[in-house]
């Protein structure tokens, strides 16, 4: 297998080429703001000469807005070309290094009737974005993995006027796999908020909760009985899913990321597991140099990261009838 | 007067109420335990069926191992013509490690692990070894919420008023916790 050392090289002359276009995004973006900032400053200082702030001000802001617009739909789509190319040559490459039946497309990910259809949120989205989607075979396992922003539409009053706001309901990486066994059923790990504050009571409350159709399973583990929520319309399938060991390996998991609300479906004989996640994900940083090689590391990190969940919950070990 | 009699209506009304809640619980629970066991039940028959094909296939390979080999279909005869529930569990506990030990025969002759029936013979027998585990889970899940329920006051007036009984878990047997220790996933 190659290493990573050799690719950095072997990127190393596309990577140049994509440098002139990030400096010049950068040398651009940075006029810009100088001039921007220009028409601003004289606005408000002819504000104070004047003794008439108010036309002025408002001066400045339709200026700074107009700016902002001309630059987006300008220099803005420079920054998104470049983004752009940096991801389709770098990330294909680092993939290949992780497995060579992955594949990646940075305009697509997972549809939102996909993410609807997992469950794993009863809000449907209003608004609902995914991109940099990989997908393929990781060992024996059929993956997508790809980052996703659902959002909620909502309106509020406030002085009599409605205004409309948008809250997230998931925002991170959604990973679906070919489980390692056959199941027919609907089964779900989702976080236990209940019990963890209204203890015995909350208990109670959590048969009141879960999925259409499904019912609250208690499990043998108590740690992940504290940590989850157990919801299945097949009390049977659901420990052949959930056996002791696929447990304290789903609990391992979570605490990797150390995020409280993962979210776990069994559905279709696939497994589908969100996971938060807020910060950059396979985004390349306008500031530092296309060839730097700390930015091609970091994002083999993140994608290892992602995907190690294959091997975490062994869904490559296929020693029952599913191949 | 009027006011009494409205007491009493509620008193009586609310336990009624009770009484349903209650008696539905426990029904309910009582299908659970009995619809685990059955789960058990099919999945222990499921592993009683691959005998025949199994020891048609290890025959050809395995001429020395007459003895395993006669041993696993008459267990598995004796389990078909069990009297009770009890006993063909007891013979079910023994047929389990017989089976893996003639698994574990792939090691002494190599032929074997190569035999494309008999891989396919262990991933359905690996299968649905997992599945009376969870099955079994399953059961003592739905016996420990049925027991709860009889022994714990106030339901267990009414449990004791319509022969609601505790039920007992089902324990592996000594070889087959054994066999367990190769633990597969």
């Amino acid at each position: 297998m190659r290493d990573l050392d050799s690719i950095i090289t072997e990127l190393r002359p596309t990577l140049e080429a994509l440098e002139p276009q990030r400096l010049e995004y950068k040398k651009k973006s940075a006029t810009f703001l100088l001039v921007i900032g220009c028409i601003v400053g004289a606005l408000v200082i002819a504000g104070l000469a004047t003794q008439r702030m108010i036309p002025f001000l408002i001066g400045a802001a339709v200026a700074a807005v107009i700016s902002i617009l001309i630059f987006s739909f300008t220099v803005g789509k420079q920054r998104g070309a470049y983004l752009m190319a940096f991801k389709s040559a770098v990330i294909p490459r680092v993939l290949n290094l992780i497995d060579s039946g992955l594949g990646f497309d940075p305009n697509r990910g997972i549809g939102s009737d996909t993410f609807r259809y997992s469950e794993l949120f009863t809000t449907s989205p209003d608004r609902y974005q995914s991109e940099d989607l990989v997908w393929g075979s990781y060992g024996k396992t059929e993956i997508q993995l790809a980052e996703i922003h659902a959002e909620d539409r909502r309106t509020r009053t406030r002085d009599g006027k409605t205004e409309t706001y948008y809250v997230t309901i998931f925002q991170g990486l959604l990973l679906i796999a070919d489980f390692h066994k056959h199941f027919q059923g609907r089964t779900f790990v989702l976080p236990d908020n209940a019990e963890k504050l209204l203890g015995r009571f909350g208990r109670g409350l959590q048969k009141l909760a879960g999925r259409s159709g499904t019912k609250l399973v208690q499990l043998e583990d108590p740690e992940f009985e504290r940590t989850f929520a157990i919801y299945s319309n097949d009390q049977v399938e659901c420990r052949y899913i959930l056996s002791t060991s696929m447990m304290r390996r789903i609990l391992d998991m979570k605490n990797r990321f150390g995020k409280d609300d993962v979210r776990i479906a069994f559905k279709d004989s696939s497994v589908w597991i969100a996971i938060p996640h807020t910060g950059s994900y396979l985004e390349p940083k306008i500031g530092v140099a296309a060839m730097d090689p700390t930015q091609i590391r970091q994002m083999l990190g993140e994608l290892q990261a992602f995907l190690a969940i294959v091997e975490e919950l062994n869904l490559n070990t296929r020693i029952w009838t599913k191949e | 007067m009027k006011e009494l009699v409205f007491v009493l209506l509620g008193l009586v009304l609310f336990g009624g109420l009770f009484f349903v809640i209650v008696y539905n619980g426990l029904v309910g629970k009582r299908n659970m335990v009995r619809n685990a066991f059955s789960s058990i039940d099919v999945n222990l028959k499921k592993r009683a069926d691959l005998v025949p094909n199994l020891v048609s296939t290890v025959k050809g390979y395995a001429k020395h191992e007459q003895e395993t080999l006669t041993r696993v279909i008459e267990l598995r005869n004796r389990i078909s013509e069990a009297k009770d529930d009890s006993e063909r569990f007891r013979l079910e506990g023994q047929l389990g490690p017989e089976m893996g030990r003639l698994f574990a025969l792939s090691e002494s002759y190599p032929e074997l692990r190569s035999n494309e029936n008999f891989l396919n013979l262990q991933r359905n027998l690996t299968e649905i070894e997992e599945q009376i585990s969870a099955a079994r889970r399953a059961y003592n899940a739905a016996v420990l919420e049925m027991n709860n329920a009889v022994e714990s006051f106030p339901s267990n007036i009414i449990a004791n008023m319509f022969h609601f009984v505790r039920h007992d878990f089902f324990e592996a047997s000594e070889s087959d916790r054994a066999s367990q220790q190769v633990g597969f996933d």
